[in-house]
């Protein structure tokens, strides 16, 4: 027989219809399959219309069709609907439903809706490569039990499993049984529309659901192939069900398919971050040899490298050696029992070993100057390409921590040092201090020319004096802590469009779970970083009001938002590598203690670690420009006029004198537990309405020089850990009610002081940073 | 004008977060400024109500991206 060219397509009649989500390798496969080449390209929606091409099928030719990736059988598109009509038009054809395996909740919620037309149907789990990468597993014969259809692995790049697609799509491609249960007023009106479309192309039952949750491409569908009565009593079940339910029917419909498909996913999907195979056999051998108690050990050991770090990395060669061996045999340890012991040394050993090292190679560079700056951007640069490179391998620990580090590195050059410095020297200190305050003030004084009266004064310091509105609100909020918010802005946005983000909740999932969380838990985490408010609002992406609880006390008492995170490292980078870890690891410290213990006393349950991760991509300049300005926007109008009331409450005290007795007031706490001068009480006090516009206040006192280096670490800390803001404080009580909300306002006030307490003692005991 | 979660990959449009990303958020709150992921919940100010965000695509250009 010659080998069918496509033009032979036409006279065959077995056909095999390629669809799946967007992005998965439906094209590189349909290549795979006929030998012949289609546009292939890393954008999801890259085939927009039908690519046609023929495979040998038992020894006959099949006409194959490349259909555009689709998110469902409800089109939100014109590529959408070319792929629901092709299936719905198509009379006699298998379907091959091709599913990201390491993104496989879309995947199965598709092959779901699919399934119930009854046509029959093979599922190809794609990208297996970087699933496997990824340490997603899934096990495929349970899924395939589950479908009730046979569920084949490929890596279509590569060919793998293609023979198998193929054997399989000749012989075994099968009607799943499987049933999804919808609400009961739609499965009522599908019992009543189902008899009136027997005997067409799809499933009566599926045909009716379409009908029922249906789009304007289905009703001209309709209109050509039903008649006019039947039409009739779809619009009239279908308004009833709009009045009955809730939500919209076709949202009613998508959330009981995406539901079934999560159920099947908890049973045959799980993420476990891999470790290459020489790790893993050292780590096995360790497991025999080593009990329990060793791990106790290795934490102690840890625990005293660590605070041989905190003393200011004093080298020693016994320390440094045994650090450097113990981080090697530690990482596969950590991995392998998941103790926390081994994490514990495995980290201690790497931040010690970097502080000694740090010191002779910063001796090395030359003193101050533009070839030490260059150098020094040059390491990071290089850490950065290597971070990007290791990206692909960012949920795999070690290379994950690696590249984890280089974000963050990024992070702090970006915010730290760009925006926090940089940035704020012009603002602040240029444009604030040299032009706009001078001219405000000068303008004041033409406005209320001396002497002037009770009632000119009172107005003239409201807008111009100590505590103006003008001087005060406006340049913290504009000179100080916009420059700070709008680079971290633009950080996070890259990190939302790379992909990066869910990597680093897969990598954060082991480390969580012993605060009763999971992975996902690092997104409103991170975004705290950014701002505590919008954070507490995302929590809601968390499955149990146990994890939701939790993540919002963590973010209320230890997550410091960008604003704040930019004075502090404005601080302590002045100081040195010791206050930044000090500082950094009392936080920690906090963070995982409270977690742990509210894991433990609060009630309910973690929900089970399920994400998907999207493709990792270079992200867009144009995108990353529009969403930042959408944030500081946003920003803007939700921030700047908190702080002109704060300002104006702090004018208000001061000028009814409550102000000096609460200086009195609170002085044996801030003088007496944390050793802190007087002075800096209003900036606590402040701290309650903002945590940030607190954090400037601190941070105009250390310009002024009136805090030592250890007070500066004891003031960041407590102010750290205090409630971030008056809107935050709303927040948390607006979403988890008033009783949470106000006991974790009791329980953060004094954990703030006790902790800055406790710091100034041990800095004190230790003798660091006096 | 079609969005796109940073968090799960999900593509979706106005009319699919209004019909089913809104109602499953618990302020609901009209005309709040922030997109909505029906799929999974994750939620940020969206450029459509930022005017800030729509100067930017009127100079550079970019509409539908
Ligand atoms: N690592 C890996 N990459 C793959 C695999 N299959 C496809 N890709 C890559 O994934 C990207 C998308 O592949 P396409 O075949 O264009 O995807 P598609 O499903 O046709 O996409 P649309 O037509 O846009 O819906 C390309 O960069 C492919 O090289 C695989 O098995 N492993
Ligand atoms: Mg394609």
């Amino acid at each position: 027989m010659p080998p069918p060219s496509p033009r032979d397509s036409a006279v065959t009649v077995r056909r095999v219809l390629l669809a799946g989500n967007p992005n998965v390798g439906k094209s590189v496969l349909f290549g795979a399959l006929t030998k012949r080449y289609v546009v292939v390209s890393n954008y999801p929606g890259t085939t927009v219309e039908v690519a046609r091409g023929t495979m040998e099928l038992d020894r006959a030719p099949a006409e194959v069709l490349d259909l555009p990736g689709v998110n469902g059988l409800v089109p939100a598109s014109e590529d959408e609907r070319v792929t629901r009509d092709a299936l719905l038009a198509d009379e006699e054809g298998t379907v091959l439903v091709v599913a990201d395996a390491k993104n496989l909740r879309r995947g199965l919620c598709l092959a779901v809706a699919i399934a119930e037309t009854g046509r029959p149907l093979v599922l190809a789990l794609n990208m297996m490569d970087e699933a496997a990468a990824r340490g997603v597993r899934v096990d495929v014969p349970g899924l395939s039990r589950a479908l009730g259809v046979p569920a084949v692995p490929t890596v279509a790049t590569r060919g793998k499993g293609t023979t198998r697609l193929r054997a399989t799509l000749a012989t075994r491609a099968a009607v799943s049984g499987i049933r999804v249960d919808y609400p009961a007023p739609v499965e009522a009106a599908v019992a009543e529309l189902a008899p009136l479309l027997a005997g067409r192309r799809w499933a009566a039952r599926a045909l009716a659901l379409a009908l029922l949750g249906g789009d304007e491409g289905i009703r001209e569908w309709a209109a050509r192939e039903l008649d006019s009565g039947t039409r009739e009593r779809i619009e009239i079940l279908r308004r009833r069900l709009d009045a009955g339910l809730r939500n919209p029917v076709a949202y009613e419909i998508g959330k009981a398919r995406l539901d079934k498909a999560s159920d099947l996913l908890a049973a045959v999907y799980s993420v476990d971050p891999a470790l290459s195979g020489a790790f893993e056999r050292l780590a096995r051998f360790g497991e025999t040899v080593a009990g329990r108690g060793t791990a106790h050990v290795a934490g102690f050991l840890g625990a005293g490298l660590l605070l041989l770090s905190l003393g200011g990395f004093p080298f020693h060669p016994v320390a440094a050696g045994i650090a450097a061996v113990l981080i090697a045999a530690a990482i596969p340890f950590a991995r392998r029992t998941g103790g926390s012991g081994f994490t514990l040394l495995a980290v201690a050993g790497g931040v010690y070993l970097t502080g000694v090292l740090a010191r002779p190679l910063s001796d090395l560079l030359p003193e101050e100057g533009f070839l030490r700056s260059g150098l020094l951007q040059g390491f990071a640069a290089a850490l950065l390409v290597s971070g990007v490179v290791l990206a692909r391998q960012t949920t795999n620990l070690v290379w994950g921590t690696v590249s984890a580090m280089a974000v963050l590195y990024l992070l702090y050059l970006i915010v730290g040092v760009f925006g926090a410095g940089t940035l704020v020297d012009v603002m602040q200190d240029g444009f604030f201090a040299g032009v706009v305050e001078p001219a405000l003030v000068r303008a004041a004084e033409f406005a209320f020319p001396g002497p002037r009266g009770a009632v000119a004064a009172f107005v003239h310091d409201l807008l111009v004096g100590e505590f103006g509105a003008l001087t005060m609100a406006l340049s913290y909020a504009i000179g100080l802590i916009l420059p700070v918010v709008a680079s971290f802005f633009l950080v996070f946005g890259i990190l939302e469009d790379s992909g990066y983000l869910p990597r680093l909740a897969v990598m954060m999932n082991r480390a969580f779970s012993a605060m009763g969380l999971n992975g996902k838990a690092v997104l409103p985490m991170v975004l705290g970083l950014g701002c505590d408010t919008m954070a507490t609002l995302t929590t809601r992406v968390l499955e149990t009001n146990k994890e939701r609880v939790i993540v919002t006390l963590l973010l209320a008492l230890g997550v410091p938002c960008s604003a704040q995170l930019g004075v502090i490292l404005g601080i302590t980078s002045q100081i040195g590598a010791t206050a930044i870890l000090w500082w950094v690891g009392t936080i920690l410290v906090v963070l995982f203690a409270v977690g742990w213990l509210s894991a433990r006393l609060l009630p309910g349950r973690r929900s089970d670690f399920i994400l998907e991760l999207p493709p990792l991509r270079v992200p867009r300049v144009r995108n990353i420009a529009k969403k930042t300005l959408a944030r500081i926007e946003w920003y803007l109008k939700e921030a700047v006029p908190l702080f002109f009331l704060g300002t104006l409450i702090l004018f208000l005290l001061d000028r009814s004198g409550t102000l000096e007795s609460l200086k009195w007031a609170g002085a044996p706490v801030v003088k007496g537990l944390l050793h802190l001068p007087v002075d800096v009480t209003p900036a606590f006090l402040i701290g309650f309405l903002r945590r940030d516009y607190g954090a400037a206040g601190l941070s105009d006192a250390w310009r002024a020089g009136l805090l030592s280096p250890r007070q500066a670490v004891v003031a960041l800390v407590t102010i750290t850990l205090f409630i971030p803001c008056i809107a935050n404080f709303f927040i948390m009580i607006k979403e988890r009610g008033l009783r949470t909300g106000l006991l974790m306002t009791a329980f953060i006030l004094p954990m703030a002081f006790v902790v800055g307490g406790l710091v100034n003692f041990l800095m004190g005991l230790l003798g660091v940073l006096s | 004008m079609t969005h796109h979660c940073a968090l799960c990959g999900y593509r979706f449009d106005d009319a699919e977060m209004r019909s089913t990303g809104c109602p499953a958020c618990p302020s609901r709150m009209k005309g709040c400024g922030l997109v909505r992921c029906p799929a999974c919940g994750y939620e940020w100010p969206g450029e459509k109500s930022s005017r800030l965000a729509r100067l930017f695509t009127r100079i550079f250009g970019g509409g539908d991206s």
